[in-house]
């Protein structure tokens, strides 16, 4: 049996993130992504190729049995009302509670932006997104859930955005992980990523921070604040570009925070309703939270800003300093974009962008050197005086992060996706040579191939079963109960197959006694050259053996003797 | 594996839930570890004055508990583990998780039970405060009542609910737990995800137990917030909305002929399904009254309850993806109909306070909390209402109020399965065996071809079951089962020895390769046909070995007589062998693993 892979985006890129994984005659689909670099059929991944993996399949929900979603970041669900709506995807989709909340959200504030706002021919309507999230089936974390009678996923805490889950899925022995998007260290509002240790064939990570090594959060985010203040101090306006949730929440409470300690009276603006409705949501999944604020959300929510309030579209030519937060990230359109064009001349002025935009953007552009005009259409040239932050504090993980990650699941196989070329040639290097596997990163449209290893289903005594668990148990039972695997014994046994019955393991004596057969002792000795002579001299046995005899009259009778003999044995 | 029943539910229903040990195996498990509070009817609730209130024979005095069973069978055998399958069935669990021989037991408990669980003990614990403040903390020894006539009162009422007592024995009283124990016993939680599947590496045995037990909370067992459970048929929830629809016009009533209400509830899914439907009435209605609860707890547990959607009904959970809120309490107060505070002395109480008003506060007991003291001050109030729980024994509950003017309503709710369902729940689960409580044995006839034998358990005893399964299901990894040397014993069978690791992951079995072979200086065949001592010399020959036997010349001697062989080549070694045993001298590893070889060829061993 083999695991085939077939990655339909993200695969040696950044965006529209979607994996489809054969197993076991099972087909998988990991997350349903858009590229936002793209205007034209390149948005989205190459569905038809995943129909022609099954070709006897009539339709997409026969080819696929499962589509599950890591998180609501448009590069990994955007596609999915298409897929779902367009192509007429039918099978049960899975994702986290938190992301099928929230994921209308950013769907619709997208949909608006290309439709309402860039023009562009609606690919999905409104109706399209509710009618597709009511086709989703929520997970909670740990949740095991049976897709079919072969098949079983499971959710595991990803960090990054709220209920961003890494996805373990499993048929037969075969098993594998897709980790979506994940970030190794806790931020202000969410917790590190947490899974079990278990037996993988195969793990699909991202590797965004392919190459880079991170230091303290603190200074960067006190980076990002000094810059903030600095601007606002000197009369400036701070645009900041983010998607309406996740990394908006994670910046107002590093804001709502620093402006309550230092008592700062500037306004901090969000351009749409959809925090104060986000935080609403936030209350509600408080449970996907970090621990910190899971302990004392009750006494103070972080999710009540004090300083954030309503930005009125007329408040843009408003003169004085302010800090605005503005959908979409990226600055790829709609409103961040008109403010931008706006803000942009001014050298008071400041705009932030995340660590990473995908190419074609905005805040692409930006980012590539320091340019002085852009270029937002052939009739529009905007003058950039302002002052440009990059956000140097990520969600994702950084390539220690990956590597800790591999590391600690120790899969048969890695892939690599969701990053950029030659930095996960780097990380292929370093996976292979230092941790020993096998890894790939293929390019999107290409199907790696992993063989699996498979079990014989067999039979096993209850004897043999205790015998083996209840010996040397003791001691080391707080080490072995982080391990995803429990007890883990040396177990001695013997395998018996009968014609036309399943093959059974017993222990010896049980097939002593099954079978009438008897134990010959066999023992080793060095051998003294005086031994040697000895032994042609005389016909005495050689040494009182210190070998404890067993008699056994006939196979009946299982002696006490045997099983004492047994039982040392073990303790060779 | 053996099942006791430690404490039945009957007469404690929702409070306290019923608790059993189960022995597999030589593991202790104990399933669920309720509190029971019977013992503090027979108390006085902490008077106002000094001789204020008649309160009969009730004793003056900071209330003892009953001691869970669980104690005394922990403190017998030790426990494994503890598997809790609601809020209520972890109440008890401090009083265990003090002792000393608790240190290794592994303690089970979903979010959610966990998560209210320890609200639920902080507030009894700060209600009991009250009787610490008004008489004094505990002196060493024990108190002063003990000795008095009052105790008879106490056994008799601890005998109603089934403790029996030798005599005066009063070591299953105890004082209460503290808040430090409270702590102490959460951080031994482990916590338990909806659907989440746990092997802690202990549980090798039945592993089908334990997932049953986990998802029990929002399938069949008692769920919180008015969760449509999956057995539940429409009319089940019509008649839980029914009833409570009914308390709403009550208190409607009440209101309207200038009364105030008291509700003592403290099942939370009730408190939250009436502030739902209350907010409707009186809206309807056009009422302002204020609404207040009273209780330390309050508030984190209004909070609590909007922040666990993954628990919840279909229909609530709709709630969550369309932005709404998952209860009527937040809408109620953001509004300011709904006012929380922790204490009746809180600050800003006061300032709210007005009658007639709707009060929600502990404790459904009437001995303490804020309850004692409203009802104090409206008993006598005929326009009043007492909103009480069926099933506590009310009027021993009422008798330190009496006379009393106020109305009192009592109300039974759904807790548990219905007998009815319980059919139709067997039929989902498909089990061998039922173990089934002897009490209720009438309740569910056994019918004729039903795939499932019941057994029946009574409480105090201790129920043998029988072990159904023989043998298990074990996954032989490939590359293991490439390394086996079979050898064919006859024209049907065939057998190898086995060296593996058994790993435990998820409940199943691997045996997967073990690590490099030691070093043995001792082996042993197994074999079917005798060893023939005269035949070793043959076969060593056979196989290429250069030997021979100083002593074969003696043709006569039995055949089963001791051989030595010396071997020359290819290396140096000296072989005994004997019927029943056979000794290699030899410094070569190859060589003597050679002879071995060729020993094994003689009786068809392995």
């Amino acid at each position: 049996m083999a695991i085939e892979c077939l990655v339909l985006g993200a695969g040696q890129e950044v965006g529209k993130s979607c994996v489809v994984v054969t197993i076991g005659g099972k087909r998988v689909m990991f997350d349903c992504g858009m590229h936002m670099g793209y205007h034209d059929s390149r948005r989205y991944p190459d569905f038809a190729r995943a129909l022609a993996l099954a070709p006897s399949a009539a339709d997409y929900t026969a080819a696929i049995s499962c589509v599950v979603i890591t998180h609501f970041h448009l590069d990994h669900i955007g596609a999915l009302p298409y897929f779902t709506e367009v192509c007429g995807y039918h099978g049960p989709v899975y994702m986290t509670y938190p992301t099928k909340a929230l994921a209308p959200l950013m769907l619709e504030d997208y949909r608006k932006v290309m439709v309402d706002q860039r023009g562009e021919e609606e690919q999905y309507s409104y109706e399209d997104i509710l009618c597709c999230m009511k086709k989703v089936i929520p997970l909670d974390l740990k949740q095991t859930v049976q897709v079919d009678k072969d098949l079983v996923i499971r959710a595991y805490y990803a960090g990054h955005v709220l209920g961003a889950a890494m996805i373990y899925a499993k048929v037969g022995d075969a098993a594998m992980v897709y980790t979506g998007d994940y970030n190794m260290t806790p931020d202000r509002h969410l917790g590190a990523a947490q899974i079990d240790r278990m037996k993988l064939d195969l793990l699909i990570t991202e590797s965004t921070y392919a190459k880079t090594v991170r230091d303290s959060k603190h200074a960067r985010e006190r980076e990002f604040l000094k810059a903030v203040h600095k601007c606002v101090s000197g009369g400036g306006k701070v645009l900041i570009p983010t998607f309406a949730l996740g990394r908006a929440q994670e910046l107002c409470i590093l804001l709502d925070d620093y402006w309550e300690r230092m008592n700062l009276k500037i306004p901090i603006y969000f351009s749409a309703g959809l925090t104060i409705q986000a935080n609403m949501y936030y209350k509600m999944l408080i449970g996907w939270t970090s621990q910190k604020i899971k302990n004392s959300y009750t006494v103070h929510n972080p999710f009540d800003f004090k300083h954030v309030c309503h930005f009125e579209r007329s408040f843009i030519n408003n003169p004085g300093p302010c800090v605005l937060f503005a959908t979409p990230g990226m600055i790829s359109g709609g409103f961040s974009l008109e403010v931008f064009k706006k803000w942009a001349p001014s050298e008071k002025n400041l705009v932030t962008l995340p660590g990473y935009c995908v190419a074609g953007t905005i805040g692409h552009k930006l980012m590539s050197g320091k340019p002085t005009t852009i270029d937002i259409d052939k009739d529009t040239r905007i003058d950039v005086r302002c002052q440009i932050h990059q956000l140097s504090f990520s969600p994702h993980t950084d390539s220690k992060g990956i590597m800790d990650l591999t590391e600690y699941l120790s899969p048969n196989h890695v892939i690599l996706v969701h990053g950029e070329k030659p930095q996960m040639a780097f990380l292929k290097e370093r996976i292979e040579s230092e941790l020993g596997m096998q890894c790939y990163y293929p390019a999107n449209n290409e199907t790696v191939s992993i063989p699996t290893t498979q079990n014989l289903r067999i039979n096993a005594t209850e004897k043999f079963i205790t015998g083996c668990s209840s010996t040397p148990q003791t001691g080391n039972n707080a080490q072995k109960q982080n391990l995803g695997f429990g007890g883990c014994t040396e177990a001695r046994g013997i395998l018996l197959m009968e014609k036309s019955k399943t093959p059974k393991i017993l222990c010896e004596d049980e097939l002593l006694h099954l079978l009438g057969m008897e134990k010959h002792l066999v023992h080793f000795e060095p051998l003294p050259c005086s031994r040697m002579k000895e032994a042609e001299s005389t016909d005495e046995p050689l040494l009182s053996s210190r070998i404890e005899e067993v008699k056994q009259s006939d196979g009946s009778a299982v002696q006490q003797a045997s099983l004492a003999d047994l039982g040392c044995e073990r303790n060779e | 594996m053996k099942l006791t029943c430690l404490d039945t539910s009957d007469g404690g229903g929702y409070y306290m839930p019923a608790s059993h040990l189960l022995e597999l195996e030589g593991l202790r498990i104990l399933l669920d570890c309720p509190i029971d509070l019977s013992a503090l009817t027979v108390f006085s609730p902490v008077p106002l004055g000094a001789f204020s209130d008649d309160v009969g024979d009730l004793i003056r005095a900071v209330p003892y508990y009953r001691s869970p069973t669980a104690v005394a069978a922990a403190k017998a055998g030790g426990l494994d583990a503890v598997l809790v399958s609601s809020a209520t069935g972890l109440l008890g669990l401090p009083f265990l998780t003090r002792l000393p021989s608790f240190v290794n037991t592994k303690v089970y408990v979903t979010d959610v039970a966990a998560s209210m669980g320890r609200l639920m003990m902080t507030e009894l614990v700060e209600m009991h405060r009250e009787f610490v403040r008004c008489y004094g903390p505990d002196m060493d020894g024990s108190p002063v009542w003990i000795e008095g006539e009052k105790v008879k009162k106490l056994l008799s009422v601890l005998q109603k609910s089934g403790v029996e007592y030798d005599g005066d024995d009063l070591s299953a009283l105890l004082p209460l737990y503290s808040l430090a124990n409270i702590e102490e016993c959460m951080q031994k939680i482990q916590h338990v995800k909806y659907g989440e599947e746990n092997m802690g590496e202990h549980m090798v045995d039945e592993t089908n137990t334990f997932p049953f037990s986990d998802s029990v909370f929002r399938d069949v067992g008692i769920a919180e917030g008015g969760n449509i459970k999956y057995l539940c048929s429409n009319d089940d929830i019509t008649e839980e909305i029914e009833r409570i629809s009914f308390i709403c016009s009550c208190i409607n009533d009440a209101i309207n002929s200038g009364g105030s209400v008291l509700i003592p509830i403290g099942r939370f899914s009730v408190i939250l399904l009436l502030l739902e439907h209350m907010s409707e009435t009186l809206h309807s209605s056009n009422m302002k009254v204020p609404i207040f609860m009273i209780s330390e707890i309050a508030e984190e547990m209004m909070a609590f309850t909007n922040a666990l959607p993954e628990w919840l009904c279909k229909s609530r959970q709709e709630k969550l993806f369309s932005g709404e809120a998952l209860f009527g309490h937040v809408e109620l107060l953001k509004e300011g109909k709904l006012s929380l505070f922790p204490h009746l002395y809180s600050k800003g109480l006061l300032a709210a306070w007005k009658e007639p008003c709707i009060v929600f506060c502990p404790h459904w007991s009437l001995r303490h909390g804020p309850a004692v003291h409203l009802l104090r001050r409206w008993r006598a109030d005929k326009r009043c209402l007492l909103v009480l729980e069926q099933g506590v024994d009310a009027e021993l509950t009422l008798e330190p109020f009496m006379p009393l003017a106020i109305q009192v309503l009592g109300c039974s709710f759904l807790s548990g399965i219905k007998v009815g369902k319980i059919d139709s729940l067997l039929g989902l689960l498909k089990p061998k065996l039922v173990l089934f409580p002897e009490g209720l044995k009438s309740l569910c006839p056994v019918k004729e071809k039903q795939p499932w034998s019941f057994l029946y358990y009574s409480k105090g005893k201790t129920v043998e079951v029988p072990n159904i399964r023989e043998e298990f299901e074990v996954r032989l990894a490939t590359e293991l089962a490439f390394g086996l040397q079979p050898r064919q014993l006859d024209k049907t069978i065939a057998v190898a020895k086995l060296r593996a690791k058994l790993l435990v992951s998820n409940g199943q079995y691997m045996l997967a390769p073990a690590k490099s072979q030691p070093e043995q200086s001792e082996r042993h065949l197994l074999h079917r046909e005798t060893v023939d001592p005269s035949r070793a010399l043959s076969a060593l020959q056979e196989k290429g070995i250069v030997c021979s036997s100083p002593a074969d010349d003696d043709n006569s001697a039995p055949t089963d007589r001791e051989r030595t062989i010396s071997v020359t080549s290819p290396g140096e070694a000296l072989v005994k062998v004997a019927s029943e045993r056979t000794t290699i001298y030899c410094d070569d590893e190859k060589t003597a693993e050679h002879i071995y070889d060729a020993l094994r060829s003689i009786c068809n061993g392995i």
